[in-house]
């Protein structure tokens, strides 16, 4: 073969090639480049069901921070809300299409097929991440250290303890018959009587609890308790599946209450 | 060109190309008249800026040759690489592509009657000038479409393949360029629907 076989533009761009020492990029190069964009979507997919899991870990637990039929004021429910899950969500989506699009056959894929795989695997994986615990530990490193991110545990002991108002939280330290020890946030050990109506099956050592009744002796830390829960969060080592039963009404019947109790209502329920 | 090199398909040529740069010539001897009048349709005027973009298109072309999935066409590849470089040269040159489109000839237009399209056969019939005109005034990404369709003959999956857009809204998008030149060409008097 021989090049005076081209015309003179043929000539001229296998000139330019020869001159230039143009050589083809090797095949290794985009190859890897590929495998590259994959590795970047899949790692931005992954980022994304990260965001996931604290939107679920935030959403699940938000009733847990409540008393019974308290409400939350605008600022501070805002405060609770995800966005900033909801923010990077978005912009690891984003991320993961773009990577997508770029890979060599990617341009073929509708915007929404690939908006809705990237959906359905961030949730899916979203909830795996949840049920490990890995939303609840980046959702408290995210209140920790960034800024307008506000702390669900903090809020819960906020609300929570107000012995005064018949609210009271802390870590159970000890359960004899139907009188148990706590411990709470400000350190001081509370002995709570419980009603023998009351379930504590849900309860053991170390687990947090709200409970609602009356104190029985403030200068002695005594508390008789009207209903007693768990506030654990969901989504942790100790309670990994969410439940939606922080908001419940109080769990002891009219029937059974003692006297003591007998007022002892949520706010919207002795209205 | 030797006979046996004659009956090797674009494929084929690309694929020796990649060892042999003999072979690339071929490849610029079939498709160098064929880019030279799309990125003129495109916009690129000038004969010397033209050959500079298909120039830049073929060099650009052997340098990914190894990029050059043999699930597309060949065609489909140095298209889209001459599409790039002619965007590349609007951009180095702050230039709108709208500006300077070429004029399209008696053939192109009659092409663009043969889609079925009652209204447009008959304002190639009666007005082919300035249906002409009316033409460049399409926004350029539905512009590049009816170029690609109508005047390049290729089909939906291979204008997806040259401008790397799912084919879907390949479709999509003819459909509005149709509808907006209809439009424009009712606002503009005609009247052959």
């Amino acid at each position: 073969m021989h090049n005076s076989e081209h015309s003179p533009l043929s000539e001229k761009i296998l000139s330019r090639i020869q001159d230039a020492g143009v050589r083809p990029i090797p095949k290794s190069y985009f190859s890897l480049r590929n495998i590259a964009l994959w590795i970047l979507a899949a790692l931005s997919l992954i980022a994304g069901a990260l965001s996931v899991s604290s939107i679920i870990f935030r959403f699940a637990n938000l009733p847990a921070v409540l008393p019974p039929g308290a409400t939350l004021a605008i600022p501070i429910a805002i405060r609770l809300m995800p966005f900033i899950w909801i923010v990077l969500l978005t912009i690891f989506g984003y991320l993961a299409y773009q990577e997508i699009r770029a890979t060599r056959k990617g341009y073929r894929y509708e915007f929404s097929t690939i908006l809705l795989t990237l959906l359905l695997a961030s949730v899916v994986l979203g909830c795996g991440f949840y049920a490990t615990g890995l939303g609840a530990r980046l959702d408290r490193y995210a209140a920790r250290h960034v800024p307008f991110v506000g702390k669900l545990d903090e809020e819960q002991r906020v609300r929570w303890m107000r012995p005064e108002r018949g609210f009271l939280i802390g870590e159970i330290q000890t359960i004899e018959g139907t009188t148990l020890t706590l411990i709470d946030p400000a350190k001081h050990t509370w002995t709570v009587l419980v009603d023998e109506e009351l379930s504590l099956e849900s309860i053991e050592h170390g687990t947090r609890v709200g409970v609602r009744g009356i104190i029985a002796s403030s200068s002695e830390f005594q508390f008789t308790a009207c209903d007693i829960r768990s506030l654990e969060f969901a989504g942790e080592r100790k309670a990994p599946f969410p439940r939606f039963a922080h908001d419940e009404p109080e769990t002891k019947p009219d029937s059974a209450r003692t006297k003591e109790c007998e007022g002892v209502r949520p706010p919207q329920e002795s209205n | 060109m030797p006979a046996d090199d004659l009956h090797k398909t674009d494929e084929e040529l690309a694929l020796l190309a990649r060892t042999q740069k003999e072979f690339f010539g071929y490849l610029v001897e079939r498709y160098a008249p064929k880019l030279s009048a799309y990125v003129r349709r495109l916009g690129v005027q000038s004969r010397e800026d033209g050959e500079d973009v298909v120039q830049e298109t073929f060099l650009k072309a052997y340098e990914n040759l190894n990029d050059f999935d043999t699930d597309l066409s060949f065609s489909s590849w140095i298209y889209r690489i001459a599409h790039n470089q002619a965007m590349t040269f609007f951009r180095k040159r702050r230039a709108r592509p709208e500006g300077h489109r070429a004029l399209f000839d008696e053939d192109d237009l009659d092409r663009l009657a043969s889609d079925g399209d009652v209204f447009m056969e008959a304002a190639v019939a009666h007005d082919a000038a300035r249906l002409r005109t009316l033409l460049t005034e399409l926004p350029q990404q539905e512009y590049e479409i009816i170029v690609l369709r109508f005047f390049e003959h290729k089909s939906y999956d291979e204008i997806s393949d040259i401008l790397s857009l799912p084919p879907g809204t390949v479709a999509n998008r003819l459909s509005r360029a149709k509808t907006r030149l209809k439009r424009i060409m009712t606002s503009n008097g005609f009247a052959y629907a």
